[in-house]
């Protein structure tokens, strides 16, 4: 009987606590979608991505405390017993729970009587849920005013997306950094500079972690990819380089570009070397068809012709345009070289010339464009220069905008700015050429030169009068001199990155390319 | 009476509801009167019957003696009754050459001795009754006679006439198991009164339990478990009447000069036990604490004169008692 009895409560116990919980958790549930709800009004005014999280934890919260609250709430054995007895047992049950083990005459009639009158017990009926149609309706509708604040947009929810997008696309980035400092760590190689190395991803890592948002998450890649590129340029084990060069490509992918003006800055070169051996080619050429027939010139110069024209067919990246050099320079050398063969070399000659001066003018407007807009300063200095290869530097200005036209004249020295200096749309690494080859520049001008800096080179500034002798209006843009003039570097170069400065502030360049462009000044003014 | 089983308990049970319903042939109305009456004779307790003249009180014990076939005695206390004339005095006989003492019993050597008006007497004869009321013994001189089993007293007392009267101090107050209050009958019970006292024929009373069965039903009753709940339920109520005790409620410590005596929570259980009897069931119920606390603790608690001025009752201090435990509980 002991047994049945405590069985029975056991039921009896589960039962209230069942009651509890159904209570506690419609209640508690309430709360936590009443919070839920009250964290999205929040949300409406305060950017929260992860309102929904917190909404969806207050609600599970909720239901956390409502099971613990039932859980505390639990009745003991006792407590139940009291509890069912009031439902009409007068004492019976918990009577007959302390008399458990008691064998006595009383005690069986007592539990007897006791399992008799539980026999009849429909705990469902004698102890219902109790739920009355207030708990729920208020369930209901604070569940509808969630809903609604969950459902309507404001501009601060669409700010929190777009911000855990960015914080994403940080912590991706942080994981690739983090993962080339792993790479870098194991590198032995590295080793030697490996706190620089360190400093530099710390540095990196913090700022990515910094950016808060989208403007500032590019500049932090930005800057990123500058200073990986400034690594990987000073980087002496090519596997290093390799990895900066790399992860500033996969940090940054626009601003890996800049990393291959680097790169440029070879083919560049090579590009310079082909002008200048396409132009030596070019001399003996020339000698050769002026001298009329080959066997007026000397062995020496057919071979120098010969290995000129070999060493243009070696650096030609058109195989026809190879092979005729290479054609023309085994005729030269068997000294069958006709006219016609010295004019089609010659063709050939100026056609990788002009593709070398298209190599060089892509590079430095790519480098231009990939940097600052500060060359509108170096490209309105010499940008009068060397007009008559504008040509070129127009043509292979791969339609870059004036960038590429003014590293190209610049970069060639051969005065194919074409007077687009004005324009202020170049950059610094273009300014650096411009005035070095402004300075290189050899023009010899006739008649009256006026140069106003800054104007627009009206004839109203010639003294002389118009369309009478010969005039040059140089247009000067912003520069301080002239082309043949120097002026102590001292002297200009405040007022260029004054220029320099607010030209670029006033454009649409990125903030990240401003950044850069304003380190470089004030790195030159320090 | 031995206990066998379920059967024979409920044969109890039928007994004693048969000597309330034969009793209630007597006394018209008065159920509460009649069956808190049983439970004090279940219970081995006194009885205090407190009502004005005329309600019926000694019609009640004569009635109860005569259903429980009880030896049945009465005295009424006047002010000039001497202890002796309760207890009995010894008279010197002549035995032979010499004389000898020799105790003749008083009324109170009954099984059921019915003292009425037992505040008219003086304190001192009221006080021999306490021996016989709670050791059930008389002592004159140096012998002390045993009172004949079942023994149980019950007095009657006029609470309007305080003239000529003399208040029944605490110590023997607290003799009593219960105090009840003989309330004036409702109009269709004094109709009915009227028509069995006013008539040639009285209803006859027949027995029904003999005295030492009573004995036996109280062995028995004693047996009833009481749950520990019960048992703390029964003592936070008398400890709720003490107005020093911290926590008593603002009533009592407003009203109640003294509370009751430990003797109350004894009364409470014995009657309660009894009345779990009476009611069918094997164990004591809250109900049953409820239903004699009041009686039990009716004539214990001392209330100040606050409460006179204030009209407050001790029945009603007992309610608020027993209310705001009974909130607690829940």
């Amino acid at each position: 009987m002991d047994q049945q009895i405590k069985k029975f409560v056991g039921r009896l116990r589960l039962w209230l606590f069942g009651r509890e919980l159904v209570q506690d958790l419609l209640l508690c549930i309430s709360a936590g979608v009443f919070l839920g709800a009250v964290l999205e009004v929040i949300s409406f005014f305060v950017p929260w991505y992860s309102v929904h999280y917190w909404a969806a934890g207050a609600v599970s919260a909720g239901a956390a405390a409502a099971f613990i609250l039932a859980l505390c709430r639990c009745p003991s054995e006792h407590r139940a017993a009291m509890i069912l007895d009031r439902t009409g047992l007068k004492e019976r049950t918990v009577t007959a729970l302390e008399l458990s083990g008691d064998v006595s005459l009383f005690a069986e009639l007592q539990k007897k009587d006791t399992l008799e009158k539980l026999s009849g017990i429909r705990l469902h009926r004698q102890l219902p849920m109790g739920i009355t149609w207030k708990r729920p309706c208020l369930l209901a509708a604070v569940c509808i005013l969630f809903t609604v604040t969950c459902l309507l947009p404001s501009p601060a929810k669409a700010k929190a997306k777009d911000m855990h997008k960015v914080e994403k696309q940080a912590e991706e980035q942080i994981e690739k950094v983090e993962k080339v400092r792993k790479e870098l760590k194991n590198d032995k190689q590295a080793e030697e500079q490996e706190k620089e190395y360190e400093t530099l991803l710390d540095s990196i890592q913090k700022e990515l972690k910094e950016a808060d948002s989208r403007e500032a998450l590019e500049k932090a890649l930005e800057r990123a990819g500058y200073k990986l590129n400034q690594a990987a340029e000073k980087a002496e084990q090519k596997d290093i380089k390799d990895k900066m060069s790399q992860l500033s490509h996969s940090l940054n992918p626009d601003q890996g570009t800049r990393a291959d003006a680097g790169q440029d800055k070879n083919g560049k070169k090579q590009a310079a070397e082909k002008q200048k051996a396409a132009g030596e080619a070019q001399a003996l050429l020339k000698k050769l068809e002026e001298a009329g027939d080959l066997s007026n010139l000397s062995e020496e110069e057919l071979a120098a012709a010969r290995e000129a024209l070999e060493k243009l067919a070696n650096m030609a990246d058109n195989q026809e345009l190879a092979s005729s050099l290479q054609s023309a320079a085994s005729q030269i050398a068997s000294g069958t070289a006709a006219a016609d063969d010295l004019a089609a070399a010659q063709a050939a000659v100026s056609a990788l010339k002009s593709a070398a001066a298209s190599q060089l003018a892509f590079a430095g407007g790519q480098s231009g464009s990939g940097n600052s807009n500060a060359g509108n300063s170096g490209s309105g200095n010499n940008g009068n220069s060397g007009s008559g290869n504008s040509g070129n530097g127009a043509g292979s200005g791969s339609g870059s905008g004036s960038g590429s036209g003014n590293g190209n004249g610049n970069g060639a020295g051969s005065g194919s700015g074409s007077g687009n200096g004005g324009s202020g749309s170049g950059t610094g690494t273009g300014w650096n050429y411009g005035s070095k080859n402004g300075k290189e520049k050899d023009i010899t001008y006739n008649g009256e030169m006026v140069s106003v800096p800054g104007g627009t080179g009206d004839d109203e500034n010639l003294t002389g009068r118009q369309n009478q002798g010969t005039s040059y209006v140089i247009q000067g843009g912003d520069s301080l001199t002239w082309s043949g003039n120097s002026v102590d570097y001292n002297q200009v170069i405040g007022e260029y990155s004054k220029q320099a400065l607010s030209q670029i502030s006033n454009s649409d360049y990125p903030a990240g390319v401003q950044d850069i462009v304003k380190s470089y000044f004030e790195e030159l003014n320090q | 009476m031995s206990i066998n089983g379920e059967q024979q308990l409920k044969d109890m049970v039928d007994q004693i509801n048969q000597c309330e319903a034969e009793i209630g042939r007597a006394i018209i109305g008065q159920k509460d009167i009649i069956r808190q009456t049983i439970l004090a004779i279940l219970a081995d307790g006194n009885v205090l019957l407190e009502g004005v003249p005329g309600l019926g009180k000694t019609e009640l014990v004569k009635a109860v003696s005569k259903v429980f076939q009880m030896s049945f005695s009465r005295i009424q206390f006047t002010p000039d009754l001497m202890p002796a004339d309760v207890t009995g005095t010894s008279l010197i006989l002549k035995e032979g050459d010499r004389n000898v003492f020799q105790f003749e019993p008083g009324p109170v050597f009954a099984q059921l001795v019915l003292a009425d008006e037992i505040n008219r007497a003086t304190p001192k004869t009221q006080a021999a009754l306490l021996e016989a009321m709670q050791e059930k013994t008389v002592t004159a001189g140096r012998k002390t006679y045993e009172l004949p089993q079942p023994f149980l007293v019950l007095a009657t007392q006029n609470p309007i006439e305080n003239e000529g009267t003399y208040p029944l101090p605490e110590a023997q107050l607290d003799r009593f198991l219960f105090k009840i209050q003989v309330s004036f009958p409702s109009k269709q019970e004094l109709k009915e009164i009227l028509q069995i006292t006013t008539g040639n024929e009285r209803p006859q009373l027949s027995s029904v339990i003999a005295g030492e069965e009573i004995l036996e039903m109280r062995k028995i009753i004693n047996q009833i478990p009481v749950s520990d709940a019960v048992m703390d339920y029964v003592l936070s109520i008398v400890v709720a009447t003490h107005p020093e005790v911290e926590g008593a409620p603002e009533v009592v410590r407003r009203y109640v000069a003294a509370g009751a005596s430990p003797r109350a929570a004894q009364a409470i259980i014995k009657t309660a036990r009894a009345r779990a009897v009476m009611e069918g069931r094997y164990n004591v119920a809250f109900e049953d604490v409820r239903y004699v606390a009041y009686p039990a603790l009716r004539h214990r608690l001392i209330t100040n004169f606050e409460a006179i001025a204030d009209g407050v009752t001790v029945d009603r201090i007992i309610e608020e008692i027993i209310r705001g435990l009974d909130r607690k509980n829940v």
